[in-house]
């Protein structure tokens, strides 16, 4: 059984909030590996020798860091961004390494003002070179700040730094190019063709050298089965994407005798890319241009896209209308953009200038308690609704105890 | 002999025990009288750095996962 906790966020639990410290998983991430070695290269910089330009370098690098991580923990803890939320309870202004640091939760306002303010100073950064990939360059902070500004619904911003970074590295990897192929792999329960991608986990030259990263960052879970409503947004014939990242007979994996689960690879079994990549910063001008009024430019824009991801000789992607290309936009991020933006875009979505994104989401599934899922009983529906105070997660129990009534839980 | 073995073993445990509790007794104070005096020591931390985030939150309650029956069933 897949565990019971990743479950819990499949149903959007909240009701066994305070019994368990579970939803921890991305608060330990994104605090312990991200933002304390930043705090701590914060606390440092002035302190040490060196020389002054890398010492630069090194504190826009600390401030990435930061800020990446403190969107993804918004994007997780709290409520989406959009003016009727701006007083809700946001992250913690954690700007240290010191344990003794007051960690009461500041509304979303300042937390999204303590988020921009770190993409400045990222900004800042001197380094221009993309070959190391796993290091922190201007391209990536400009990517960075796109995607900040198009998850603030602010389109002008997003498209400004989008083409900044277009403009340093536009290259794709042609899927029809040869790099990437599917081989057959042996299973007790028959063949299942994977790409190559699915070893490349274990080479780290080939892995950090992709070369649509802008800064090298993946998100992962345990498996990612496929949902319907995924399977149906793809041309099963020409899709490239599907063909190599829609794994049949996934059931072999988790020690199943089962070939109809389909799941979703990318690097190795769960990898995906997460650091801003070339397909984003395309994806983020098309959908920019879309939703400012220009939206033939903006079909345009997806061409070298739709080109290195589709047979030769599929029809190009067209538009009728302004909706119409937001909402083939809206499409084409969940087949390029898989798992790694879909909550945030709906999130996003749920909250900004139009109403013809939104997105409701209904699911059938067991009913469960606080240690299990009943799988023998009936399946009921859970629905996630476009204004759902669950779309911030809850925050994990033990957190709260340990900052002795400093932070808050979500009130749902 | 046992009786020396399970000495030896007391003392083991004893003295683990011990630099057990001296661990979390320093550990916030060597915490934050960590000795960095280079620019290549705090360059480190970024080498040593884990770049794949664990988040199931964005991939379970997104409307891209499917969780088929047949995995509640493991």
């Amino acid at each position: 059984m897949l565990p019971y906790k990743d479950m819990l966020q499949y149903v959007w639990d909240c009701d066994y909030v305070g019994d368990m410290a579970n939803y921890a998983e991305a608060w330990e991430y994104n605090y312990g590996k991200w933002i304390f070695p930043a705090n701590t290269i914060l606390e440092y910089i002035d302190k040490v020798t060196g020389d002054p330009e890398d010492k630069a370098i090194l504190k826009a690098e600390a401030h990435y860091y930061r800020a990446f991580a403190n969107l993804e923990l918004m994007d997780t803890y709290c409520l989406p961004y959009c003016d009727e939320n701006l007083d809700e309870p946001g992250l913690s202004r954690k700007t240290s390494t010191s344990f003794e640091q007051d960690v009461t939760r500041m509304n979303l306002r300042d937390t999204h003002k303590m988020i921009e303010d770190d993409i400045k100073e990222a900004l800042k950064i001197k380094r221009t070179d993309l070959s190391r990939s796993w290091r922190v360059s201007l391209p990536a902070a400009q990517a960075l700040a796109a995607r900040f500004y198009l998850y603030s619904n602010d389109y002008e911003k997003a498209l400004e730094y989008a083409e900044e970074a277009l403009k340093a590295k536009s290259e794709l990897v042609d899927y029809n190019g040869g790099d990437i192929y599917l081989q057959p792999l042996e299973t007790p329960y028959g063949e299942v063709d994977i790409t190559n991608l699915y070893l490349i986990i274990y080479e780290s030259e080939k892995l950090y050298a992709w070369k649509e990263y802008y800064h090298y960052a993946n998100i992962s879970t345990l498996v990612l089965p496929v949902s319907q409503f995924l399977l149906d947004k793809y041309d099963h014939e020409n899709d490239l994407r599907y063909e190599f990242f829609v794994v049949d007979k996934f059931g072999w994996f988790m020690g199943l005798d089962d070939t109809s689960t389909k799941a979703f690879m990318y690097f190795g079994m769960t990898n995906i890319p997460f650091g801003p990549t070339v397909q984003e910063m395309i994806l983020t001008k098309a959908e920019c241009q879309a939703r400012l009024g220009n939206w033939q430019d903006a079909m345009e824009t997806l061409v070298p896209l739709r080109n290195a991801r589709m047979r030769p000789g599929t029809p190009k992607l067209t538009a009728t209308s302004q909706d119409d290309a937001i909402l083939k936009i809206a499409d084409e991020r969940i087949r390029e953009l898989t798992f790694a933006t879909r909550w945030s875009d709906i999130r996003r979505y749920n909250n900004n200038e139009t109403d013809i994104d939104d997105v409701t989401i209904t699911r059938q599934f067991y009913p469960y308690t606080a240690t299990e899922f009943t799988v023998d009983g009936e399946m009921k529906t859970y629905t996630l609704d476009k204004k759902s105070r669950r779309f911030a997660a809850p925050l994990p129990t033990q957190e709260i105890t340990l900052s002795q009534g400093q932070i808050v839980q979500n009130k749902y | 002999m046992k009786t020396k073995n399970i000495l030896y073993a007391l003392a083991a445990a004893l003295t683990l025990s011990s630099c057990i509790n001296d661990f979390l007794d320093e550990a916030p104070r060597k915490q934050s009288n960590t000795e960095i005096k280079s620019l290549e020591q705090l360059n480190g931390l970024f080498i040593s750095m884990d770049y794949t985030s664990q988040n199931p939150v964005f991939l379970m309650g997104c409307d891209l996962a499917g969780v088929q029956p047949i995995f509640t069933t493991m």
